[in-house]
């Protein structure tokens, strides 16, 4: 290939064949030669060939995780503490449903789920599921998804105990972060400062120091203490109680209570079931719930509240309300109507989650070995259809009707816990054996879901745990990105 | 048969394995496919620029385990086979977006061959720059970034390279060349 030049000095694109091992051993005990005689070349060739590791060196490395500083204590912790996450959501919302949906049809239907009881509840619905996946899901592929997801969304899941003795999270007085945390373990707590977002997912998050950006709070039980400032707050837990000074904040909850001294520079959102307000609002605060307590010594700017419980409305006369928009109390309150298309919303973006996991069927696939089959494809189409549509009238409703955003969320993570579990199911019956032959797949997967189902019952003591650990499972398997590791 | 036996058991996709996949058993099959999962989807990572790409291109590949088991023959290992239909798999991708016009053309025309001043990426060392030419390596030019990965990630011989990429020998050389120029014209320029 060589023809020999005027020179004896190589171009560089021959040089970089030479280097990559192009040659031939006569053209290379040539190029030898003319190297060792001739200084330029030589430094050539040293630059490429340097140039070559520095490329595979960077071709070799693994491309890095994003920044952000992982305070994470224990893998089983993470775990432990998604599931109570969850669980708390999906048992606050459906509480808030509940009271908010009472008189209507759909109402009627979550309270009857209810009162039949967790386990019942669970084993109706996923025999629901099953059975309406079986029968329905060749003629009308999306019906039954948007059916059984509505339905297993309104029952209250009673499902985790979370164990004790397990690791804290601190960020001690004086420690200062420049950068967003993530927090996760059985108790997080903040005394120092975290100039950035924080991200906790705890049983229990106590803040007492400064986070400067914007603070998402999972946990059982939240407290922002006394001397605590932080720009916003959203947390989702059983008890929320803010006593320091927080620029806007939104609570998901049973309870959630701001005590006197407290101070909102901004707008305050609080849906729960028992919400006690002491403290100062200077932006709007709206409250949806069963029963509001204002205190005496409560500073309210453009309070709405609308009240699930007729008598549930109990405001101080020392109290001081500036901007009074509206408050409505009982059933026929502004409230039902709001919680119907909170519902409406909510089927439509369960549908449209429904949708976007399908789009990423191939993860799902790879990862719980199921096999591409008509079956399940013709469900995606469907699914997929009636998704988009779905999620163009969810962006009306939250935009033009003002549905809180939040539910986005928490709807979304309500149904990875339930997909989650439907996921394990699958891989399960992929995986279900039977002596002398084989039942069709779609009759596996009912066994399987039984199974789930039963293993999931609160009352057999690991039953929760197992739950929780079961739709980590699955969410894991459809939401974890291949390749990277959990952060040590 | 050639390999000896120690070595089989503790190779992850040794033959028996994938004999067992060929022939239709589940188990085998995840086996080999948690095995090769790392090597396809790092591959396709860099042959690829957008990571979604990359996660479809080696989930494509590794959902066909069963069928490259029974397509495989004796001629190399198993995991290169798999690496190989990898490559195929992701090039006509690539090809498929309708960048197949640009593909060869792109490379064809003449060369400068002058030998210039040391380049600038043989200062670029250390891990900060490593991130700076990975970046750079991502945003060249589908070919150019795929004769790369070829060369020094796969470590692949200019005729295997010509062949994969259905270019004649000879363009292989220039590719790899014009390459590296413009990835020390994109890191040149982005210095300080």
């Amino acid at each position: 290939m060589i023809e020999e030049p005027d020179m004896d000095c190589l171009t560089e694109l021959d040089y970089g064949r030479y280097c990559d091992g192009d040659f031939g051993v006569a053209e290379k005990r040539h190029v030898d030669a003319h190297l060792a005689s001739c200084p330029d070349c030589r430094k050539l060739m040293a630059s490429l060939e340097a140039e070559n590791e520095i490329i595979r060196g960077a071709l070799d490395e693994v491309p890095p995780e994003p920044a952000a500083v992982q305070v994470v204590a224990g893998g089983l912790a993470i775990a432990l503490v998604v599931a109570v996450a969850i669980r708390w959501i999906t048992s606050g919302f459906a509480e808030w449903s509940l009271l908010a949906t009472a008189p209507s049809a759909v109402g009627v239907l979550v309270s009857l789920v209810q009162r039949v009881g967790y386990p019942a509840a669970i084993i109706l619905s996923v025999v629901i599921i099953s059975v309406a996946l079986l029968i329905f899901v060749k003629k009308r592929p999306a019906l039954p998804f948007v059916a059984a997801f509505v339905l297993v969304l309104g029952a209250p899941l009673e499902a985790l105990t979370i164990r004790t003795g397990g690791e804290i999270v601190r960020v001690a007085a004086g420690t200062i972060i420049h950068d967003d945390v993530i927090a996760s373990g059985q108790v997080v707590r903040i005394e120092g400062t975290i100039d950035g977002d924080l991200y906790a997912l705890a049983s229990r998050i106590e803040i007492t120091g400064t986070v400067t950006g914007r603070v998402f709070a999972l946990a059982e039980s939240v407290i922002v203490g006394g001397r605590a400032e932080a720009a916003s707050l959203s947390a989702f837990a059983r008890t929320v109680s803010v006593e320091g000074q927080v620029r806007a904040w939104r609570a998901w909850a049973e309870r959630i209570s701001m005590i006197g001294g407290a101070r909102t520079t901004g707008d305050l959102q609080a849906m729960g079931r028992f919400i006690t307000l002491g403290g100062h609002v200077d932006g709007r605060t709206v409250v949806y719930g069963h029963a509001l307590t204002v205190e005496s010594t409560a500073r309210l700017g453009g309070l709405r509240a609308y009240v699930g419980d007729p008598r549930g409305l109990d405001i101080a006369g020392a109290a001081v309300l500036t901007g009074l928009r509206e408050l409505r109390a009982g059933p026929r309150s502004k409230l039902s109507r709001e919680a119907l298309i909170g519902r409406l919303v909510l089927t439509l973006l369960t549908s449209a989650a429904g949708a976007w996991l399908w789009r990423r069927r191939r993860r799902f696939l790879e990862l719980s070995a199921l096999r591409l089959t008509a079956w399940w494809s013709s469900l995606g189409r469907g699914v997929a259809r009636v998704g988009v549509a779905m999620t163009v009238l969810a962006g009306l409703a939250v935009t033009i009707i003002g549905v809180p955003l939040a539910l986005a969320g928490l709807v979304l993570l309500a149904v990875a816990s339930l997909v989650g579990q439907i996921v394990v199911a699958a891989f399960l019956a992929e995986h279900l054996r039977w002596r002398g032959g084989q039942p069709a797949f779609e009759l596996r997967l009912l066994a399987a879901l039984v199974i789930i189902s039963l293993l999931s019952l609160p009352g057999w003591g690991i039953g929760g745990t197992l739950s929780g650990l079961l739709s980590l499972a699955g969410i894991g398997a459809v939401v974890i990105r291949p390749g990277r590791g959990r952060p040590a | 048969m050639a390999l000896p036996a120690g070595r089989d058991r503790s190779e992850p996709e040794s033959r028996t394995l994938v004999e067992r996949a060929a022939n239709g058993e589940a188990a085998a099959s995840a086996e080999l496919y948690i095995a090769l999962r790392a090597p396809v989807r790092a591959l396709c990572r860099r042959l690829l620029r957008s990571d979604g790409d990359a996660e479809e291109a080696a989930a494509d590949v590794l959902l066909r385990i069963e069928r490259l088991a029974r397509d495989y023959d004796d001629s190399i290992t198993f995991r290169g086979f798999v690496l190989r239909a990898a490559t195929n798999h992701c090039i006509d991708r690539l090809r498929r977006r309708r960048l197949e016009r640009r593909w060869i053309a792109s490379v064809a025309g003449t060369v400068e061959t002058t030998s210039p001043s040391p380049s600038p990426l043989s200062r670029l060392v250390g891990r900060e720059h490593r991130d700076r030419v990975r970046a750079a390596i991502r945003t060249l030019p589908d070919v150019y970034r795929v004769v790369l990965v070829l060369r020094y990630y796969r470590e692949l011989s200019y005729d295997e390279i010509a062949e994969r990429l259905q270019m004649p020998r000879a363009t292989v050389g220039t590719a790899l060349f014009r390459a590296k120029a413009l990835l020390r014209s994109r890191l040149g320029s982005a210095e300080p």
